[in-house]
């Protein structure tokens, strides 16, 4: 569930939403964007070098209209949508999608 | 192809060295606003500068890169492959021959980077990459980088559609440089830096060690910035090229010129990227749960600081009325005197500013509450007075061991006195 969405300030041709959850983000997340040919989903674990450290992720569809950055664990992620004409269809489907999530 | 990960980061020195070629990391409000400081001093004829110190560096570093390379498909998809892996956007040499061509794009981080930042330019932006193909055409086809020519026709800035850049043979356009000396780097000391629950070696592993994302138009888009992997001597030819004109036709004035206009560059840097840095999902993720305390994260962000590139930072003393960071082989001071030799004044422009900036986005700017980095903010922070001032009380390139910068606030200056500018050897 999205506890708060805040639009937060982004310098570039985008629109950023910071979207506080009700629970800590987990690897549940990243089985919505399994899909491949549709997403990158990238992550990376530094807890060998830092192991108080979360794993950060980042998830983009090929086409670049949004981007997922979070880490597993914190109870945020931030979504930075690229402005124009699909922006709202992509911010309606990823709040959606956090809504979703326990 | 390429691939930055290829090459190893020196975790003694802090330095990531490619073909030759120091690289460094810097965003695009540090990049276009040091070459709008340059451009805006008229009556210096930068263009020449800025073009010839890309061509310098890119020149260099493909001519080594390539050497085992012999065949020129292959030359110019490892130049397209560094261009992009750079953050610099997306480039096509296909239709490139040693007489030269017109190279084409949608995507570069100069252009897109400058009217981001601010709004449409008159005239074309892209001096770096046309440097960069000026020295690509005659690393690709082995010419003398003094026989080839490159201009930017068109630009994404200006709100045409693509880049256009024409490169050709002969006496070249811009400024060929003396040919640099080898590096030297000092030796570092132990030196006993404060006690902090911070693992500040760790973190530097860490980030050096973080793929750096790379989207379909070539851009590094991250901590809420496009991000470039750019060489060291690049920023370091276009800043002391430009000092050294500004003195020339000015005469000691140049350098307070120049110091100013880099150091207020290093606040900019600081403040959009260590701030976009320090508000961001990786910074909570690797770095957050070890700070306690405002002087944590001070250390937290030099140590993310030394996987940038930009030399060894040890925080010397840190306090929330002023800090002291001690840097061995900055790399404005390596490059410096590469170039010049030793200097009579101190040059370590970007990490004064940048040093500064922290002071003031942690102690006066309460970033961990993720405020937004807006201009109006950075105006509020940095222009009223009463913000972090810093001073360099050692600089490598004058001879000294090392760089050293102290940061404090106006009233704890003695006198008063405004304490940025250029430094004097301790």
């Amino acid at each position: 569930m999205i506890k708060a969405a805040e639009k937060v300030y982004d310098c570039l041709h985008r629109e950023r939403y910071r979207y506080t959850l009700d629970s800590p983000v987990d690897t549940g997340l990243f089985a919505h964007y399994a899909d491949a040919d549709a997403f990158q989903v990238a992550v990376y674990d530094a807890k060998h070098l830092l192991p108080q450290a979360r794993v950060i992720f980042r998830i983009e569809p090929r086409d670049g209209s949004f981007l997922i950055n979070g880490a597993l664990g914190l109870d945020y992620v931030t979504v930075t949508y690229l402005r124009g004409a699909p922006m709202a269809a992509a911010r309606a489907t990823q709040e959606a999608i956090l809504a979703r999530l326990p | 192809m390429f691939d930055f990960a290829e090459f190893d980061y020196d975790f003694v020195a802090n330095r990531l060295v490619v073909g030759g070629e120091p690289m460094v990391l810097h965003c695009h409000h540090y990049n276009v606003f040091l070459q709008r400081s340059i451009q805006d001093a008229e009556y210096i004829d930068s263009a020449p500068i800025l073009v010839g110190a890309a061509a310098e560096v890119a020149f260099a570093q493909l001519t080594d890169l390539l050497a085992r390379t012999a065949d020129i498909p292959a030359r110019k998809a490892t130049v397209e492959a560094l261009y992009r892996a750079s953050g610099l956007g997306l480039i096509d040499l296909g239709a490139l021959t040693e007489r030269g061509g017109d190279v084409r794009t949608r995507s570069t981080h100069y252009s897109i980077g400058w009217k981001e930042k601010f709004g449409r330019s008159r005239t074309p932006v892209d001096f770096f990459s046309t440097g960069f193909l000026a020295g690509a055409l005659a690393a690709i086809y082995g010419l003398p980088l003094a026989d080839v020519q490159a201009r930017q026709t068109a630009c994404l800035s200006t709100g045409v559609t693509e880049d256009v850049f024409v490169l050709g043979r002969g006496p070249a356009n811009f400024t060929i440089f003396a040919q640099r000396q080898n590096p030297v780097l000092n030796p570092m000391a132990d030196d006993a830096e404060p006690a902090t629950s911070v693992d500040r070696k760790a973190i530097t592993r860490a980030v050096a060690a973080m793929p750096l994302p790379v989207n379909a138009e070539g851009l590094i888009a991250v901590f809420g910035l496009y991000l470039t992997r750019l060489h060291a001597d690049y920023y370091n030819r276009i800043s002391y090229a430009f000092e050294r004109e500004m003195t020339a036709a000015t005469g000691r004035q140049g350098v307070e010129v120049a110091a100013d206009l880099f150091i207020e560059a290093g606040h900019v840097c600081a403040f959009n990227t260590m701030g976009g840095i320090m508000t961001s999902p990786d910074w909570d993720a690797l770095v957050l749960p070890m700070l306690k305390t405002p002087e944590d994260w001070f250390h937290g962000i030099f140590a993310w600081w030394n996987a940038c590139g930009y030399g060894v930072a040890k925080v010397m003393d840190v306090s929330p009325t002023g800090a002291t960071v001690r840097i061995y082989n900055d790399y404005e001071s390596v490059g410096y005197r590469r170039m010049y030799g030793a200097a009579d004044h101190g040059i370590s422009y970007l990490v004064t500013g940048g040093v500064a900036g922290v002071m003031n986005l942690i102690y006066l700017g309460d970033i961990h509450t993720k405020p937004a980095l807006t201009t109006e903010f950075y105006d509020r922070l940095f222009k009223r007075g009463q913000a972090f001032q810093a001073r360099m009380t050692a600089c490598q390139a004058m001879g000294d061991p090392y760089t050293e910068i102290h940061a404090e606030l106006p009233e704890m200056a003695e006198g008063g006195h405004r304490l940025e500018g250029a430094g004097v050897s301790a």
